[in-house]
């Protein structure tokens, strides 16, 4: 590449820059841009670095709470819980190259997000993935879960942080585009909390862990006129992971900070070391000076684009004062880090680089990361669904069959064909561990009584395609509704928003509607957004994904006796369902089911029920009172499949075996009724001593409490429905997807 | 139909990050064998050798071509060289 090329306009619109924003450029540099400070705009202004599209949106979300130490804006956001022990959380995507190579992509985003986690001074302690794949049956699709799922597998099981929740859903919607979305939780003593500042004029900037490369340069470069065929070849290389070095670049890093050696610290993840260098300058109020030509490189002559911004993975950039160089550098020395000086912190307010004896780039850092224009793209509602009849009352054997059909479906169907090649035991911390309960559960370190922490993330895309405020809102109660399951008192979340192209009007709707519903359920439930991120653009064949926010919650259980599980504990225990009747099918999984052709006349859209979150922050209220009192022996929210699907888990992770008769149904329409899946609800048992007790702290707080059968002999016996046995149930839920497409 | 001898040697791409080839680097230092002569850019690749049978040369190179793109090497990470001689 000609690094002297002229800059046009064909080079300008090649690297995704506007008109306007190039003028915004000329004006804030007094001069035309070089091609290599292009390339570091092009970056920093994407919608990934600077949310042009989502910034205004993102700031109505509540971030504030008393337990909130580091809110929106840094590597994690990070809250306290007590006894000078802080989380640090955060969700990302690797959505486009987990697309284009499943297994690295999928890798590279596990790496990514724990450095945003020990860039923090936290120890990552688990890591929950989110995915959204295509049916299973074609054959692209399977390669690509296998590739992602291994890929998850391949760099935490190796990296030593345990893979302890999430979800998988098959949507056809996501057949083009799949998702890739991995949160990690991580521990650190407040006084050790860093933040990516680069703070005092004159100390030293560091740079260590692996070498650069020529890995996953940003796509605009080769939108120029001069593409030979090596930079052809150059594009498709991705990045490749090294779980190994990773951990290295961990304890490394968690070294320096808790030793006190470095004053700011930030990973390199997309656009690498600009990125790094710009946001790290940026936070501070000050400048950076590096030279390109002490930058570690892996391949021979790199020029100063390809050197700053590559997406070579496992690099940390530090900074230290002079006088504790020494040290800094025979810590990286230790870990085999190799650490090296290639800049120094300035007074100057700008990034400022230099190669071969030039200065390459000098650009005000301030602009860079707060200059990005935001904008306002005009907004359409998106399409209320179609309304659809509701299906008659089913039959005794259909009852039967639908619902092992939907226990087998794939976005019902047990997940143990993923999460047992994750290592959900490493670290010896794990309680609860996936597939045992709503959340998984983990046993904090400190000395007295053992405390634990709740963690839980997903996201229904289907109700949020039907309504995206109130679908996304549903989302976040969802998320509460699982953490308090299992005992938990929700603090905050991190979300991450996978969505299509803001500059249509459609997705934009859909885009704000949502934020909007995440913003109410926050308020609602009194808890803080604490970070995220946002994936736009998220289409192919020019059709958008549906609207898919997932969320990411942690919650605090405080006391060992009110860890719940979701299966039932003895015989003879009263079985309840709280929260109201069910609504309406729309959305729900039956329906999906149905449109297989089984009763005609049904659609899969249909409009959700209407949603009031005063009565579902009530629900939670009552169901975590419960736990508090004792008076709960086991809780599962009912979500995918409605309540049929609740009772059948509660039998299938019943310890003992167990099963349920279910001697009567709240209210008439028994399709309604046993899979109708909103409002939410959630299933409890109680000892038979505590029934009255137990009604009555429930109706105290105005929550509809019906009991509906007992915990007896293993299966699922529903009123005057055939039986089903605990065979049955198993076998549907444990198939496999692509086995029970076949 | 004649038979032929065929390999397929996989190797990373250049530019793409190699942890193995890193790491043996990293044991020759720690081993103390980098005194005398430098071993360098070490890259880790994988060879295939298979029987094919096929109407002539061309249609075997085609089919191991094929074979070697969709199965044997990832195109996305890896690069792949041919071989093919009579058995």
């Amino acid at each position: 590449m000609n690094l002297a090329a002229a800059i046009t306009p064909d080079l300008v619109a090649g690297h995704g820059l506007r008109p306007a924003e190039f003028d915004s450029i000329v004006q804030a540099l007094g001069r035309d841009p070089t091609l290599v400070e292009l390339g570091i705009y092009s970056v920093m202004w994407s919608e990934h670095c600077a949310y042009k599209h989502s910034r205004p949106l993102l700031r109505t979300l509540p971030t504030r709470g008393e337990r909130v130490v580091v809110g929106p804006g840094e590597n994690a956001g990070v809250i306290d819980i007590g006894g000078g022990l802080c989380v640090a959380f955060k969700m990302e995507s690797h959505n486009h190259p987990s697309a284009v190579e499943p297994y690295q992509g999928a890798a590279t985003g596990v790496g990514g997000i724990l450095r945003d986690i020990f860039t923090m001074g936290a120890r990552p302690i688990a890591l929950l993935d989110n995915l959204r794949f295509g049916e299973p049956d074609a054959p692209h699709m399977r390669h690509l879960i296998e590739g992602v799922v291994e890929g998850i597998a391949g760099y935490g099981n190796c990296v030593g942080v345990p893979t302890v929740g999430g979800d998988i859903m098959f949507d056809p919607g996501h057949a083009g585009n799949i998702l890739v979305n991995v949160m990690c939780v991580g521990l650190v003593r407040t006084e050790h909390i860093r933040r990516g500042q680069a703070h005092g004029p004159g100390n030293a900037v560091l740079y260590f862990g692996s070498p650069t490369g020529r890995d996953g340069i940003h796509g605009a470069t080769f939108a120029s006129g001069e593409l030979s065929e090596e930079a052809l070849e150059r594009r498709s290389a991705v990045q490749v992971g090294d779980p190994f070095m990773g951990k290295r670049i961990l304890e490394c890093t968690l070294e320096l900070i808790e030793r006190g050696l470095v004053v700011g610290i930030q990973d390199m993840g997309a656009a690498g070391l600009t990125c790094s260098t710009c946001e790290m300058a940026g936070r501070a109020g000050t400048g950076i000076e590096i030279d390109l030509d002490r930058v570690p490189q892996r391949a021979p002559a790199m020029s100063a684009y390809e050197i700053l911004l590559s997406e070579s993975q496992e690099r940390m950039l530090a900074v230290c004062e002079q006088t504790r160089l020494a040290e800094v550098l025979e810590v990286c020395e230790r870990w085999e880090c190799g650490g090296v000086v290639i800049g120094q912190v300035t007074g100057s307010g700008r990034v400022e680089v230099h190669h071969r004896g030039e200065v390459v780039a000098s650009i005000p850092a301030n602009h860079l990361t707060h200059g990005a224009p935001v904008y306002h793209p005009p907004e359409a509602a998106p399409a209320a669904p179609e309304e659809f009849d509701l299906p008659p009352v089913l039959p005794g054997e259909d009852f039967k069959t639908a619902l092992l059909a939907l226990l087998a479906s794939p976005t019902i169907a047990s997940k143990r064909w993923a999460y047992r090649r994750y290592d959900h035991m490493v670290q010896i911390a794990t309680v609860l561990r996936p597939g045992d309960a709503d959340a998984a559960v983990l046993r904090l370190p400190g000395p007295g009584e053992p405390r634990f922490l709740a963690v839980t993330s997903g996201g229904n895309h289907r109700l949020v395609a039907r309504d995206p405020r109130a679908g996304a809102a549903l989302a976040v109660l969802e998320a509460a509704r699982n953490l308090v399951c299992t005992g938990a008192q929700p603090l905050a979340i991190t979300n991450c928003l996978n969505f299509g192209s803001p500059e249509r009007p459609e997705v934009f709707g859909q885009l704000r509607r949502a934020i909007e519903g995440i913003a109410g359920a926050c308020r609602a439930l009194d808890i803080p957004v604490t970070g995220g991120n946002v994936s736009l653009y998220n289409e192919s064949g020019g059709v958008a994904i549906p609207p898919t926010p997932i969320i990411g919650m942690v919650g605090l259980i405080e006391r060992e006796e009110h860890i719940t599980r979701p299966g039932w504990r003895e015989p003879g225990d009263v079985i309840y369902v709280l929260g109201d009747p069910a609504a309406g099918l729309g959305g729900s999984e039956l329906a999906k089911y149905l449109v297989g052709g089984d009763l005609p006349g049904v659609t899969p859209r249909g409009p959700l029920p209407p949603i009031a979150i005063d009565r579902e922050v009530a629900l939670l209220d009552a169901v975590r009172s419960a736990i508090l009192a004792g008076l709960i022996r086991s809780a599962h929210d009912v979500s995918d499949g409605g309540l049929a699907v609740t009772l059948a888990e509660c039998c299938l992770l019943s310890r003992g075996g167990h099963g349920a008769w279910i001697h009567e149904t709240p209210d008439g329409d028994l399709a309604l009724t046993l899979f109708g899946e909103l409002p939410p609800r959630v299933v409890v048992s109680v000892r038979p001593a505590d029934a009255r007790a137990f009604e009555a702290l429930i109706s105290a707080r105005g929550v509809a409490c019906a009991e509906i059968g007992l915990v007896g002999l293993p299966g699922l016996r529903c009123a005057d429905q055939a039986a089903i046995s605990h065979s049955e149930m198993q076998q549907a839920h444990e198939t496999p997807p692509w086995e029970s497409l076949r | 139909m004649p038979r032929f001898d065929a390999e397929v040697v996989v190797m990373p791409k250049p530019e793409v990050a190699d942890p193995q080839g890193q790491a043996i680097e990293g044991a020759l230092a720690r081993l103390g064998l980098t005194g005398e002569v430098q071993a360098r850019h070490i890259h880790v690749g994988k060879v295939f050798r298979l029987d094919l049978e096929a109407s002539d040369r061309a249609a075997a190179e085609q089919a191991l071509h094929t074979l070697a793109d969709r199965v044997l090497a990832n195109p996305n990470i890896e690069t792949f060289q041919l071989k093919v001689s009579s058995h």
